[in-house]
């Protein structure tokens, strides 16, 4: 995008001659957005009767009798006394009749960019409605070097450029993932190290927990996308679960390793696709890194020397037995924090909309994008149709019956419809254009007009473009013509070819107010592939396992079975279902008191919480073990420090997602250590 | 009287001491002022005269001959017409002809409706034609008065050479408007102020020109209701 700066002395004008310098530098990399003007209104000139759909014949026909022709024409002289004549858009040497406007506005070729009221110039660049911005499309995978030769361009005229669109945004995500990513690793790296030191009382333990988590989530990262916006803070989760899993004194806490290995699989259920790529790779990560962790440490830190390591030494301190002891709450208090942690998560949800599309929060976007968006046209609200065929041609003609398809949603559905496919007929429409072009009997209306025209005083030579083009031999609209025609610069970048065949793109551009888009069926009864945010967006609204709920049931549903399946013990599945889903809540509820907006991209640390609550309380608090309370503090404090950690990042959404994990962290031992237990049955307070 | 001896008279200390507290006052407090052109001057006058009629304007009616010259026609075209303007933002362009038409500016929408039956109307708003919009800002400008920057904003303001009290207004080079509208030259009454003749010429050639006598300024609300009623008929009929 070209633009002109605030304190800038350049004119339209200067934008206008930066681009076609721009266009001679760039070549074949440049491409128009829209129909270049000039090209359109010859294709236009030639082809509006052939285009007019078969609705409106009847009115072109009644627009050329001779009546119609005499008020046409007193009307345009009329005209002529107003000052805007020329103004207004009226080019009443090409289209006295206005025939052109209205095959334009009948086929809905002008509609595009309408609701911005950015406008196509001569060479098919958008100029903003206030002449101030220009906007080109570069056909580059990495378009620094075009972007360093508009720079120089741009310099010279005293404007600014900047990239824009689709492909500046996932640059820049790249850029603040790529600046993000490795300080938020180190500083989780290094809190967790200083939380298990504390713990273990031992710098050995620590360290090769944390070599043999880092290998895990190396495997992890291998396995999926890498680092990316989403898979990072579910990567930093992974670590968090490996060394949780890794917690506790003697005994292997195998519940604990595979509540949190199962905890994303729910996942898998829900419409987004970056998350459900997690669902399984997470599975085998947790599930290895958890079991090597927890009994591949001790054979490697005493290989590496660190021979005071003994039994008594792991987790052994000078705490006392009486300083352990849980405190003991009554029931009624542990029923109504249950009630609270649910009428807090029920209050939560309420307050937010759960069913949204998976969109990364980046924070604010750069001045330019915004520009781009009010000015030229906002991408989340673009919708693509792709019509397919063996040859381009077919193609063409596909996309042409799809863009008339497509054209019936204008206006209640859809703002406007784009692309080459309304510029042309299918084979079988052409005859029947040909025949119907005949009956007009086109020489003979031209000449009563010529005469019309001379007869009010207008010299019916300044009209000749319209004059002589009808009597000549009609052309018409074919899809082979187009592609042969000045327009093919502006056709060819909505054309995809594989050797499967080729597409054409036919553009749609939906109301801002969401409106859903209805299932489009064309006149054989097939469904037409729409693509783009907005659809993704409905569809994930229709599914029915989008909400949170759906995935938190889940994973609770499958830690308990786990739970039962190990322990033998009924009312123990229960209640650890209850610690995770009060966490889960509670953890909701802090999120909108914080005002962080629900995103799917939380459900993994709230489904990590879940587990981790379940987890620990079968693993620690259940058998009232003398140092319990310590290990499920310290189980949370590896969850609050990586978390924090997160919450450092420059990005919001990983912001959000850190705030989640400490939340839970800090929620999770109150529930799983203190309340819910004592809604179990009372055991003798020894220690097993 | 040892330091004149010096070579310092009585004299050439007055005039060192007034010279330079004429040269210390000058640019730092202002005093003087910059030298004016004859053209700034002739440019202020006018505006001023302009000015001086228009800022009293709250309706007006004038007599308009209206004439377009246009490579579309054999001989120009001549129309007899009718000004109605409401202060600050409604003007009406009404041929007396009955087979002619109306201009309805109303605030940032223009009009053009055909007096003859079945021929659609041209609408045109605020976002949708440059060169339309800021002619007819410029127009209800002109006629309701306004500051001389506000006039400015517009494009350039210059006095064109020759007799007559004139002004020019050229749209800023290399704006879209520019594209459409070469200039728009406004003859004034070099008594009363009041505008005599507009002419836009335009890019492509044509030239349009205006020239309203029998002005009537400031009459009762009623005649002027009557006039934007009869256009508001003509825009019901048409469904505008």
């Amino acid at each position: 995008m070209l633009w002109i700066p605030a304190e800038s002395p350049a004119t339209s004008e200067d934008l206008l001659l930066a681009a076609l310098a721009a266009h001679e530098a760039m070549g074949d990399r440049w491409a128009p957005i829209g129909a270049p003007a000039h090209e359109l209104a010859w294709w236009l000139d030639t082809h509006a009767l052939a285009l007019m759909p078969t609705e409106a014949h009847e009115d072109v026909r009644r627009q050329l009798r001779d009546v119609a022709l005499t008020d046409a024409v007193t009307a345009l002289r009329a005209r002529l006394s107003s000052p805007f004549f020329n103004l207004v858009g009226e080019e009443p040497r090409r289209d006295p009749l206005g025939l052109r406007e209205r095959a334009a506005a009948t086929i809905g070729i002008d509609g595009m960019w309408r609701s911005t009221g950015a406008r196509v110039t001569d060479t098919g660049d958008l100029l903003d409605r206030r002449g101030r911005a220009l906007l080109m499309l570069v056909l580059s995978e990495s378009p620094e070097g075009e972007l360093a030769v508009l720079d120089e361009l741009a310099r010279s005229r005293e404007l600014g450029v900047a990239l824009v669109g689709y492909h500046r945004a996932e640059l820049e995500a790249r850029d603040r993932v790529g600046r993000s990513w490795r300080s938020a690793a180190i500083v989780a790296l290094a809190g967790l190290a200083a939380v298990l030191a504390l713990w273990r009382r031992s710098l050995w333990l620590p360290l090769v927990d944390l070599v043999l988590a880092s290998g895990v989530l190396l495997a992890a990262a291998g396995m999926t996308s890498g680092v990316t916006a989403v898979s990072f803070p579910i990567l930093v989760a992974l670590l968090l679960a490996v060394v949780a899993a890794g917690m506790g004194r003697r005994d292997p806490s195998g519940p604990m390793v595979v509540v949190l290995a199962t905890a994303l699989l729910p996942l898998w259920l829900t419409p987004y696709p970056a998350l459900r790529a997690w669902a399984f790779p997470w599975f085998i990560a947790a599930l290895l890194g958890g079991f090597l962790v927890r009994w591949g440490r001790r054979p490697i830190a005493q290989w590496f020397g660190e021979g005071a390591i003994g039994e008594g030494a792991i987790g052994e301190g000078a705490i006392g037995e009486a300083r352990s002891r849980r405190p003991a709450v009554p029931r009624w208090l542990a029923f109504v924090c249950i009630g609270i942690a649910i009428a807090v998560g029920a209050m939560a949800v309420r307050a937010r909309d759960p069913v949204v599309a998976l969109e990364v929060n980046f924070g604010p976007w750069p001045d330019e994008q915004e520009r781009f968006v009010r000015d030229f046209f906002d991408p989340a609200v673009l919708v693509r149709a792709t019509s397919l065929g063996s040859t381009r041609a077919e193609a063409m003609e596909r996309a042409s019956v799809d863009a008339r398809t497509l054209m019936k949603l204008v206006p209640t559905d859809t703002v406007a419809v784009s692309g080459p496919g309304l510029l042309v007929l299918p084979q079988a429409m052409l005859v029947s254009r040909q025949r119907w072009l005949a009956e007009l009997d086109l020489p003979d209306r031209v000449a009563r007009l010529r005469g019309e025209l001379e007869l009010r005083g207008f010299r019916s030579d300044a009209f000749g473009e319209v004059l002589h083009g009808p009597s000549t031999e009609l052309e018409l609209p074919s899809a082979a013509g187009l592609l042969e025609s000045p327009l093919v610069r502006w056709v060819e970048p909505a054309i995809r070819s594989s050797k499967d065949g080729h597409a054409v793109t036919t553009w749609l551009d939906l109301h801002r107010d969401g409106r859903p888009l209805p299932v489009v069926i064309d006149d054989t009864g097939r469904r037409l592939e729409l693509r783009g945010p907005a659809i993704a967006r409905e569809q994930v609204g229709r599914s029915p396992t989008s909400g949170v709920f759906v995935a938190l049931l889940a994973q609770l549903w499958i830690g308990m079975l786990i739970v039962w399946l190990i322990e033998r013990d009924l009312p123990c599945a229960w209640l650890a279902g209850l610690a995770g889903g009060c966490t889960s809540l509670l953890v909701l509820g802090a999120l909108t008191w914080l005002g962080i907006e629900g995103s799917p991209g939380l459900l993994p640390a709230l489904l990590l919480i879940s587990a981790m609550a379940m987890g620990s309380y079968v693993a620690f608090a259940r058998h009232r073990a003398p140092r319990a309370p310590f290990e499920l503090a310290a189980t949370g404090g590896i969850f609050v420090v990586g978390g924090l950690a997160l919450a450092s990042a420059e990005l919001p959404a990983w912001q959000h997602f850190g705030l989640a994990l400490a939340a839970g962290g800090l929620i999770a031992p109150w529930f799983a250590g203190i309340v819910i237990p004592n809604l179990g049955r009372r055991e003798p307070r020894t220690v097993p | 009287m040892n330091s004149f001896k010096l070579g310092w008279s009585r004299r050439s200390v007055l005039r060192a001491v007034v010279l330079a507290s004429g040269c210390a006052l000058q640019p730092r407090w202002g005093w003087a002022t910059a030298p004016e052109s004859a053209d700034d001057r002739r440019l202020v006058n006018r505006l001023e005269l302009w000015n001086a009629y228009a800022r009293k304007t709250r309706n007006l009616i004038a007599h308009a001959a209206i004439e377009r010259k246009s490579s579309l026609l054999h001989q120009p075209l001549r129309t007899s017409t009718t000004l109605v303007f409401r202060a600050p933002a409604s003007l009406l362009l009404r041929d007396d002809d009955r087979s002619g038409s109306t201009t309805w500016i109303e605030g940032s929408t223009v009009r053009i409706l055909s007096h003859t039956e079945g021929t659609a109307a041209k609408l045109v708003t605020s976002d949708d034609e440059p060169a339309a919009v800021w002619l007819s800002e410029v127009l209800l400008r002109l006629l309701a008065g306004d500051s001389d920057e506000g006039l400015r904003s517009h494009g350039v303001i210059r006095v064109p050479s020759g007799r007559g009290y004139r002004i020019e207004i050229v749209p800023s080079t290399g704006s879209l408007v520019r594209k459409i509208i070469r200039s728009l030259l406004i003859d004034l009454d070099p008594v009363v102020g009041a505008i005599q003749a507009i002419e836009v010429a335009e890019a492509q050639g044509d030239r349009w020109t205006l020239e309203l006598t029998d002005h009537r300024q400031n009459l009762d609300d009623a005649s002027i209701e009557a006039a934007f009623a009869d256009a508001a008929a003509l825009l019901a009929r048409d469904g505008v």
